[in-house]
């Protein structure tokens, strides 16, 4: 290429700024257009303007010189700079590598400048930030870029024709049938997985169930149970689907009479007040209302609440549901259970 | 020749030093009887060995011709390779739905691949570019199938920064919910990631991962950049990859906090005193330093503090050098240029021109004055920053430093399977815990000998190898003695992207003085142990631990993540504190769900029952390495349901293995 070219096209030597500027200026208007972002458009050019673009532009403005052909492990003082290069210029990878977290820092202080101004930090005075920064170095990195004679200047290219040459035996059908046998095997893995359907091993499929008091003001608390109690007001089992579908439950309510067998807690009586359908769609939560209704006992007695997918068993045990909790109607049901004892 | 070669010559920088490291090693090799920590029981053989191993080779000459271990091989085959290997990661954990045990080794196995071929490689098969790419692409799996598998954030301190820090941020539209703590002048994480989620109209989450996470990959590049002025394009790659594979390289990549940027900006100013020392450097070079140096200063204070101390190692470098003939003895010859610039010569090796003395100083002060002045104005609970470290930093000396006082280094080491003499699997959770470390300082011991003999830049060769040092200290010897307000886990990330490169420069010095056969028998071993123990380390399965019994998951399911929600919304707001485990305590403070605290097993009466009003259990608790408190000491222990939630509670809430226990008069 001849220096008659490159006066030739105004953009020749500048490309790169030119993209960078233009990523810059489309990203900017986008935010302008639909600042919600959130759109695989917006990351499409955000992505790139946020992590490698501005710290581009300042790393252009910083080194407006063509990469060096020295080694770089040559020492300082060995590299003497040979004809049309300068030795202090910074390699493609150096340029790239630095370019990184300059972007970030960047970034950051466009933050930092609109929070310092009168205006919030929200997507326009933001992207605006970002683009005047961006543009800045841009048009720094164009103008340290231009006074430097033309074959001294940073002069990115695209080798076009040499990344296809390349693509082509690097993407080669074995590649391509291995990285497809790949996502077969993980689709049919994910198809049957999701056909297994929830269980309780499952982590990322779950229901959520409490015993819980009113607090008064619409709210629901895990405290006051034994006040609850003695003023009679129900107590409030609480359930939320997060099985991921339609999901039928059975909530089966136990009043019991507990007392100890050696160290161990053992039902001296039990009798099931209710058995209640609920059936909730992904993400629906309800609240079942339950009266406690405490007998005269010696021993402490409690609230069982047994929660089950599906129907529930004509003997039901905490062992045998899906979630358990009770509920103890005495403030001291250990000293109670000492009293009681034998 | 004998078979050992010419006896190592006397007076020599180098030979004295690893003279002393071997004698002392050696001495050091009882200290294991009066610690069960694993590192004191390996370092000093390792130590021994490597200097052993340089003292024998500075016996023998060295070789000019390149490596006599490549073979031709088919580079584009081998990234192809390396392309499904990581293809059929992300499927794996896509079906395991978390990076399981074979995630883990195939993720490993795959970068065994990377690191063999760029060993191995011949010359004419090793494309630098291709192989950077597979590097980059295999630590953004290892890295993002971690942050996809995960539901929320790895890690406690991610809770901290984005949901108490970032989110208010966020929701006001300014930095004023921040104002009163350290973070206030030092943003650039959370200014970073608020403006990127702002900008792409994504969560917290997703902008943090995708552009802070996005740049903590991208930026091993740095490494890559650095290498190369010490070693050739073969020793960089070497270089990178080997801290790609790294577990506390790893660990910053899945736990994103301000220590993940500083890294990032750390190796930003690595790279800007490196070109300074190697390159005819201009203006554009001192600019690049102090960008870096300000935005490691506004990211987060011990990073800053570590690149300060990278930079005053420059200036210690700097004396040495300009004043101490006798550590460069290479200075002052009449040298010529020879092959510098072939492939495989790089600038480990006699010959070559000997560049001067670049001051530093100027740039240490600039960068203690900035960062000093920036921390007088910063506050910490009320007192200006560095008035308060200052003051921590007096009263530890004053109260709890003492010799081998190792309660809770927090580092490589920490955890409650660091003692080797743990029951179970812990002796091997701490060994596979400790190994890639060990090869680490293996390496960089041999290439720190090396390097201050041989490398043609003196002051970047004793700038790297006195910082690792100093480094080393911070992390290793403080803790020793009690002494841990630097945060020495936080450090071994920044030693090993210096260990690295100088490391790559030992294996260098190896290759050019020993048979090609035992130089591929040596890298075989190392380079297949490497990555299999980094991979599979402690600090780089924080999401999902390889030893699941001994090391902590500082990750959460979703039922827990939906736990921590519904009982910090049915907790009354005046309610104490809840106890759990710990990590999951951090959850529900981190996340604003209500104050909690570990359990401290001290405080039961004598028929076990815990005094507090509310608890929390999950299944964790019983089935792997829920850490608690006993008395002052941190235990990992394993408890069943009734020791936290005794059935004589109320059992209030229930999801899968989570209970919420109440006192029945709360």
């Amino acid at each position: 290429m001849t220096p008659t070219h490159i006066s030739d096209r105004p953009f020749a030597g500048f490309a790169d700024l030119v993209v960078i500027a233009a990523l810059a200026v489309v990203f900017g208007a986008l935010v302008a257009i639909a600042p919600a972002g959130g759109t695989p458009v917006h990351l499409l050019f955000g992505l790139p303007l946020l992590v490698f673009a501005p710290g581009y532009a300042v790393v252009a403005a910083l080194y407006p010189q063509a990469s060096t052909t020295t080694d770089e492990s040559r020492p300082r003082g060995a590299s003497v700079p040979e004809s049309g290069r300068l030795a202090g210029a910074l390699s493609p990878i150096g340029r790239f590598g630095a370019s990184v977290p300059l972007s970030v820092a960047v970034v950051a202080a466009a933050g930092a400048v609109v929070n310092a101004s009168p205006w919030l930090l929200r997507p326009l005075p933001l992207a605006t930030a970002v683009v005047l920064a961006t543009l800045a170095a841009v048009g720094a990195a164009a103008y340290r870029r231009h006074s430097l004679p033309e074959h001294l200047r940073y002069a990115p290219s695209v080798p076009w024709r040499g990344v296809a040459a390349a693509a082509r035996p690097r993407l080669s059908v074995t590649f391509l049938l291995g990285v497809v046998l790949l996502a077969s095997i993980a689709g049919a893995g994910a198809v049957a997985g999701g056909y297994a359907g929830p269980t309780d091993g499952d982590e990322t499929q779950f229901t959520e169930f409490a015993v819980l008091t009113d607090d008064g003001s619409g709210g629901f608390v895990a405290g006051n149970y034994t006040e609850t109690v003695a003023a009679g007001d129900p107590l409030s089992v609480y359930l939320a689907n997060d099985e991921g579908e339609q999901t039928d439950y059975t909530v089966v309510l136990t009043r019991q009479t507990v007392g100890t067998d050696g160290s161990e807690l053992a039902v001296v009586d039990a009798t099931e007040r209710d058995r209640r359908a609920v059936s909730l769609a992904d993400g629906e939560t309800a609240v079942l209302e339950y009266e406690p209704a405490p007998t005269d006992s010696d021993r402490p007695q409690r609230l069982r609440a047994l929660l089950y997918r599906g129907d529930a068993p004509d003997s039901p045990t905490p062992e045998s549901a899906d979630r358990a909790s009770h509920v103890w109607y005495d403030e001291d049901p250990e000293a109670a259970l000492n009293g009681t004892a034998g | 020749m004998s078979v050992l070669g010419d006896r190592p010559p006397t007076g020599r920088f180098d030979v004295t030093v690893a003279i002393v490291a071997f004698v002392v090693a050696l001495v050091l090799v009882p200290l294991r009887f009066l610690s069960s920590e694993v590192y004191i029981g390996t370092i000093p053989p390792v130590v021994a060995v490597a200097s052993g191993l340089y003292l024998l080779s500075v016996r023998r000459g060295a070789t000019t011709r390149g490596p006599g271990w490549t073979v031709d091989g088919n580079g584009v085959a081998l990234a192809e390779l390396v392309g499904i290997g990581l293809a059929a990661t992300v499927a794996l954990a896509a079906v395991d739905g978390t990076r399981s045990v074979r995630v883990l080794l195939l993720s490993a196995a795959v970068g065994a691949v990377i690191l063999l071929q760029i060993a191995f490689l011949s010359a004419e098969a090793l494309d630098g570019r291709l192989v950077l790419l597979q590097v980059l692409a295999h630590a953004a799996v290892v890295r993002f199938t971690g942050l996809w598998t995960t539901p929320s954030f790895i890690g406690v301190d991610n809770w901290t920064h984005i949901v108490e820090y970032a989110t208010p941020v966020m929701e006001g539209g300014s930095l004023a919910p921040m104002a009163g703590i350290k973070y206030f002048l030092a943003p650039v994480h959370h200014l970073a990631t608020v403006v990127s989620a702002q900008l792409l109209g994504v969560s917290l989450r997703t902008a943090l991962y995708a552009v802070v996470g996005g740049t903590v990959v991208l930026a091993l590049i740095l490494v890559f950049a650095i290498a190369r002025h010490f070693v050739s394009t073969r020793w960089a790659l070497l270089a990178t990859a080997a801290f790609a594979l790294a577990d506390q390289a790893v660990r910053w990549g899945l736990h994103i906090i301000p220590t993940s940027l500083g890294l990032v900006f750390f190796l930003g100013v690595v790279y800007a005193v490196t070109r300074l020392l190697h390159v005819d450097s201009g203006p554009a070079d001192w600019a690049l330093l102090g960008i870096c140096i300000v935005a490691v200063t506004f990211t987060h204070q011990l990073s800053a503090f570590v690149s300060l101390v990278f930079l005053g190692s420059g200036v210690l470098a700097q004396v040495l050098v300009s004043h101490v003939d006798w550590l460069t003895p290479v200075s002052g010859r009449s040298v010529t240029r020879g092959s510098t610039g072939s492939e495989e010569s790089g600038p480990v090796a006699d010959g070559g021109s000997v560049c001067g003395v670049v001051p530093l100083h100027g740039a240490f002060a600039f960068h203690l004055a900035f960062t000093g002045g920036v921390w007088a104005i910063t506050p910490w609970r009320g007192e200006p920053f560095i008035a308060r470290a200052t003051q921590l930093f007096w009263l530890t000396v004053q109260n709890s430093a003492g010799f081998l006082n190792l309660v809770d280094s927090g580092g490589a080491a920490s955890g409650g399977a660091a003692a080797a003499g743990s029951a179970g699997l812990g002796w091997l959770a701490a060994y596979v815990d400790a190994i890639g470390f060990l090869v680490l300082l293996f390496v960089t011991i041999l290439g720190s000998l090396a390097l201050v003999r041989r490398h043609r830049s003196p002051q970047a060769a004793h700038t790297l190898v006195v910082a690792i040092g100093v480094m080393l200290v911070f992390a290793f010897v403080l803790p020793l003695f009690g002494i841990r307000n630097f945060l020495p886990g936080r450090w071994y990330a920044f030693a090993y992207a210096l260990m690295a490169v100088v490391g790559v420069a030992g294996l260098a010095h190896l290759g050019r003085r020993f048979p090609a056969r035992a130089v591929a028998v040596l890298l075989v071993v190392l380079l297949l142990a490497y990555p299999f123990a980094m991979i599979t380390a402690q600090k780089a399965t924080l999401d999902d631990p390889t030893f699941e019994d001994e090391w902590p998951r500082y990750a959460y399911s979703e039922a827990e993540l939906a736990a921590v929600e519904t009982i910090g919304e049915a907790t009354p707001d005046d309610a104490a504190a809840l106890f759990t485990d710990h990590p999951y305590r951090t959850a529900f403070t981190g996340s604003g769900a209500h104050p909690a605290s570990a359990v401290n097993f001290s405080r039961a009466d004598d028929g076990g029952d815990l005094p507090y009003r509310r608890t929390v259990y999950r299944r964790y608790q019983s089935t792997a390495a829920p850490q608690f408190l006993d008395g002052s000491a941190v235990v990992t222990r394993q408890v069943s349901r009734d020791r936290v939630c005794p059935p004589t509670r109320n059992h209030v809430y229930a999801n899968q293995g989570i209970r919420l226990c109440t006192r029945p008069d709360v």
